[in-house]
């Protein structure tokens, strides 16, 4: 080999390595950006964020039927007379969902008349969490009396189209003739920890606003949460 | 061939990256500011790696320019894939140990069960890392502060160094070989290396 050989190799060298380099990058970037993961960057900083994109305000909800712990099915449809459905992703495990459970039913009572009763769904896997099986599930409706549908999301298709991530995650749906829209995203009000020290309650002012006519004034908040963790994650 | 000896080369160099970097020693034993004294401070508790904080107390660490890389992790006693990833977490510090980089696990758990189970926990656990728990009950007013993308849901981790402004905010479950590499990424792409 000559000289000016020798002197090139090293600097080959150095560009395969940035170029391994590269598509390592390159190649991570692809496994995060898989279909259904939002990768999207807020501005100034970078972020991985491993959540179904799911409904925005004022999208229209495609129709689910899922089973109840009743042994019935349950479908958006039914509700097609009422004016709405508050559809609360829960489940029994999470401290979050047990420090709600009581409002969350005395939601439904206070709207159910109104027009905008509760649908709650479970989409947590019951290999995870075993105090979300379908039985346990059943016990926690019956023991708390559960005045609403208590539906199991068991491949839960229907948390990734709503674009739930956690438990509790609240949507407020609004019929317009059989046409579901979503019109409120996130949490109940701004005090999981203590009903007595709650100063906004999100969800109650959405749908008295919605029962008015009235545009709703806070869309969407946000809370802690237990994750959903993804069965084919 | 070239290419296969090369890729081995950049693997051996990422792997390596960060635990051989000789930096010296001459951060204080205690590299997390000291919260409040007072109304922040549990009324019991005899292991000072365990805090109650305001968020006030959080968002200073993680805007007052500081030359600390910190990975804050946002967990909860009653999450499982939080808990499974603790550990991790702990290593990560070890590996670290030489380098001006702290790891913060902020607890989740409510206010009310900070005596009787968080402390307990820790303890049990034998974790390493500093614990605080945030003395706060409206998450909605912080959340975005982390990071805008966050739904809440846990676990979540950030990586931060403030005095360089640099974060990267992930809201997913880590192995130990994601978060290694992952923080070795970001770590390496500070200006103090």
């Amino acid at each position: 080999m000559n000289k000016a050989g020798k002197k090139i190799i090293p600097y080959v060298g150095i560009m395969v390595m940035a170029a391994c380099g590269i598509v390592a990058t390159a190649w991570m970037g692809l496994l995060l950006s898989e279909d259904g993961i939002n990768t999207g960057k807020p501005a100034g900083d970078e972020a991985v964020i491993q959540q179904h994109s799911g409904y925005r305000i004022k999208d229209e909800v495609t129709a689910f039927t899922l089973a109840n712990v009743d042994g019935k099915k349950v479908s958006l449809a039914d509700y097609a007379k009422g004016k709405g459905v508050i559809v609360v992703f829960t489940c029994n495990h999470c401290p979050f969902a047990k420090a709600y459970e009581d409002r969350i039913i005395a939601l439904d009572k206070k709207f159910r008349p109104g027009g905008y009763p509760v649908v709650a769904i479970n989409p947590t896997d019951a290999a995870t969490y075993e105090e979300d099986s379908f039985e346990k599930m059943k016990q926690r409706a019956s023991e708390k009396k559960y005045p609403f549908p208590y539906l199991v999301d068991a491949d839960q298709q229907i948390a990734k189209k709503f674009g739930a991530s956690k438990t509790p995650h609240l949507f407020v749906l609004q019929n317009t003739g059989g046409k579901f829209t979503v019109e409120y995203i996130g949490t109940v009000d701004d005090n999981p920890q203590d009903p007595s020290g709650v100063s906004k309650r999100y969800v109650e002012e959405a749908v008295n606003h919605l029962i008015a006519g009235k545009p709703v004034g806070t869309t969407s908040t946000k809370a802690i949460g237990c994750v959903i963790k993804w069965k084919d994650a | 061939m070239f290419h296969l000896v090369c890729s081995f080369c950049f693997l051996l160099g990422t792997g390596n990256a960060g635990t051989h970097s000789q930096d010296t020693l001459t951060m204080s034993p205690d590299i997390l500011p000291v919260p409040e004294a007072t109304a922040d401070r549990p009324p019991v508790t005899d292991n000072a790696a365990i805090r109650m904080v305001s968020w006030e107390t959080l968002r200073k660490l993680l805007n007052e320019p500081n030359d600390t890389t910190y990975v804050i992790n946002f967990w909860a006693t009653f999450c499982k894939p939080c808990v499974a990833e603790l550990p991790h977490f702990d290593k990560l510090q070890s590996a670290y140990q030489y380098q001006k980089v702290r790891i913060l696990l902020v607890s989740m758990d409510f206010i009310k069960d900070f005596e009787n189970r968080v402390i307990p926990f820790v303890r049990e656990r034998g974790l390493q890392s500093q614990v605080w728990l945030l003395k706060e009950t409206n998450a909605g007013q912080w959340i975005d502060e982390i990071d805008p993308g966050w739904s809440g849901a846990l676990p979540a981790t950030v990586f931060v160094h403030p005095g360089q402004k640099q974060r990267r905010f992930y809201n997913k479950e880590f192995n130990m070989e994601e978060l290694r590499a992952e923080f070795e990424l970001f770590y390496k792409k500070l200006n103090t290396n």
